[in-house]
């Protein structure tokens, strides 16, 4: 049965939010054809032009990419709103299975999609960063191929945060867990999407309706950046990046004078796990409010 | 399968205080068809809710075919809500698909005969049928259930007369052989001939919980009783 909810819960996020991804689609056909013109065939001033309209382009692009991050968020926690306590909650509430797999399957899908979007959104902001960076650069140094741009995108890194840590290959590691880092932060704000929904559906926390439901989000959000902070004092991880190695440390004073003193990068992994139990946490509490005290009515 | 398809011990709901049902308990035997009949607002939608496992801030105990509400209840249930509860998108085959995928006493071949048999197009969307052709479409999934137990919540609230019959029918010919069908209405006329026990909600209590034969023998028909017990009831409280 779980795996039926889960198809069912994709196909009903897919059809909110595919408009999106036709957005994004046209949107990146355009600057398709933005690259392809020979803008110096427009006169003296046709090549300046060319890079202006590409720069607008690629900011439109990123532009509907965060959009369809929002939206994304807005398509899932309606449907959740709709097909758990609306109108087809009747139908949803009525199945032969736990409320807590339903839960499960909508968040499983909601996650995937929110994730999906983002991952869409940091494409088009690495790619247009690097379309830009290329474009000036070609102007320097003529046609530039990724390898250089690579470099010169981790030399912009390491200056402007002042790492030691040279090789793009690490820098893009540490990128890689920054961007699971964000990951799980966003499937967690989904659940709490759920949960804020969830308690506004339920006697007595019903009464404030919408503003409730916004209310008991930003309480459950506050919660979970105290149990980060309560977490990172009590059982802090950092994974330090080296020139040379990777290295795990549970003391902040080290991974803190390794950033100013060494200048390697460091990432918490506090944040991660905590944020990843936290949503576990709320998604328990979650079923059990959609278990036992939810109507649909 | 339970000797009584519900038993209800000191039910107490509540909307914000305001009582709807007021410390009720009842038996109904199973293998019947029962009328639930009471006044608008008497709490019929609501106590079908609760048996389908919808509304869970009740006290009291209710138990379904002998089972606790819960997975193993809803899944001996079939409810019919007053309500649409099909998404705008989907088309009937969609419908269709739904209920084959997470009810297992469904008859697919079954549900899609009945869709041609009362016109409905298989891939006509939930957003492009009137009100009546909805309803109809959710009563024949419903129907399409070979079930222990039906909880049928106003099937005949929204339709014209010549309608009723025609729903009355696809109830009656389609309900599985010795399952219980819960019928509630406030048109105790169209239906009287065809419960073999009827229960009444007014004031929040049950009135009447009887079987047609012990009416019968009072020489009054279900509606003249009806008349007569909900009387001063038509109020909540």
């Amino acid at each position: 049965m779980l795996g039926k909810l889960i198809k069912h819960a994709f196909k009903a996020h897919a059809r909110a939010v595919y408009g999106f991804y036709v957005a994004i689609a046209g949107v990146g056909a355009l600057m398709a054809i933005l690259m392809l013109i020979n803008w110096e065939n427009f006169g003296e001033n046709g090549f300046g032009t060319g890079l202006v309209i590409k720069g607008i382009a690629a900011l439109l692009l990123c532009l509907t990419a965060f959009a369809g991050v929002i939206l994304t968020f807005v398509a899932v926690t309606r449907e959740f709103h709709l097909s758990m306590y609306g109108k087809e909650g009747e139908l949803t509430m009525a199945l032969p299975v736990r409320p807590s797999s339903i839960l499960f399957a909508k968040w499983l899908s909601g996650a995937c999609w929110v994730l999906l979007s983002y991952a869409v959104l940091c494409f088009c902001l690495f790619g247009s960063f690097l379309y830009i960076l290329r474009h000036s650069l070609g102007q320097i140094q003529g046609d530039v191929n990724l390898t250089a741009l690579l470099g010169q995108f981790s030399t912009l890194l390491v200056n402007t945060f002042g790492l030691r840590v040279t090789d793009i290959g690490v820098i893009l590691n540490i990128l890689t867990m920054y961007a699971i880092y964000g990951g799980v932060v966003l499937a967690a704000v989904v659940m709490l999407f759920f949960f804020s929904i969830t308690l506004g559906h339920c006697v007595p926390f019903h009464k404030l309706g919408v503003f409730g439901r916004i209310l008991y989000l930003f309480g459950a959000v506050a919660l979970g950046f105290g149990f980060a902070a309560l977490l990172n004092a009590l059982v802090p991880i950092f994974i330090v990046v080296t020139p040379e190695y990777y290295t795990l440390t549970m003391s902040a004073q080290d991974a803190a004078m390794a950033v100013v003193y060494k200048g390697y990068g460091v990432f918490s992994m506090t944040g991660a796990y905590c944020w990843g139990i936290y949503a576990v946490i709320v998604f328990l509490v979650t079923a059990m409010l959609a278990e036992r005290k939810v109507n649909v009515d | 399968m339970d000797e009584f398809a519900f038993k209800v011990r000191k039910l107490v709901k509540d909307y914000d205080r305001h009582v709807v049902l007021d410390n009720i308990s009842f038996d109904i035997p199973a293998g019947k068809i029962v009328g639930l009949l009471g006044p608008n607002g008497c709490g019929k939608t609501t106590l079908m809710k609760i048996l389908a496992g919808l509304i869970h801030d009740y006290q009291g105990v209710v138990r379904v075919g002998g089972k606790d509400i819960g997975v193993e209840s809803k899944a001996s249930l079939a409810y019919l809500p007053d309500t649409g509860f099909f998404p705008a998108r989907f088309r009937t085959i969609d419908c269709i698909k739904y209920f084959a995928d997470f009810f297992r006493d469904f008859d697919r071949m079954k549900a899609v005969q009945f869709a041609e048999e009362f016109g409905l197009d298989l891939n006509q969307r939930i957003k492009t049928m009137s009100k009546g052709m909805q309803e109809k479409l959710q009563l024949l999934l419903v129907m399409s259930r070979k079930a222990d137990i039906y909880l049928l919540d106003e099937p005949l609230g929204g339709v014209d007369p010549a309608a009723r019959d025609v729903i009355l029918d696809i109830i009656m010919n389609n309900y599985k052989e010795h399952a219980t069908v819960v019928i509630s209405t406030h048109l105790v006329n169209d239906l009287e001939h065809s419960f073999d026990h009827v229960m009444m909600l007014g004031k929040g209590t049950v009135l009447v919980n009887t079987s047609i034969e012990n009416i019968r023998l009072t020489g009054k028909s279900v509606e003249e009783v009806f008349k007569e017990v909900i009387g001063d009831a038509w109020e909540v409280d």
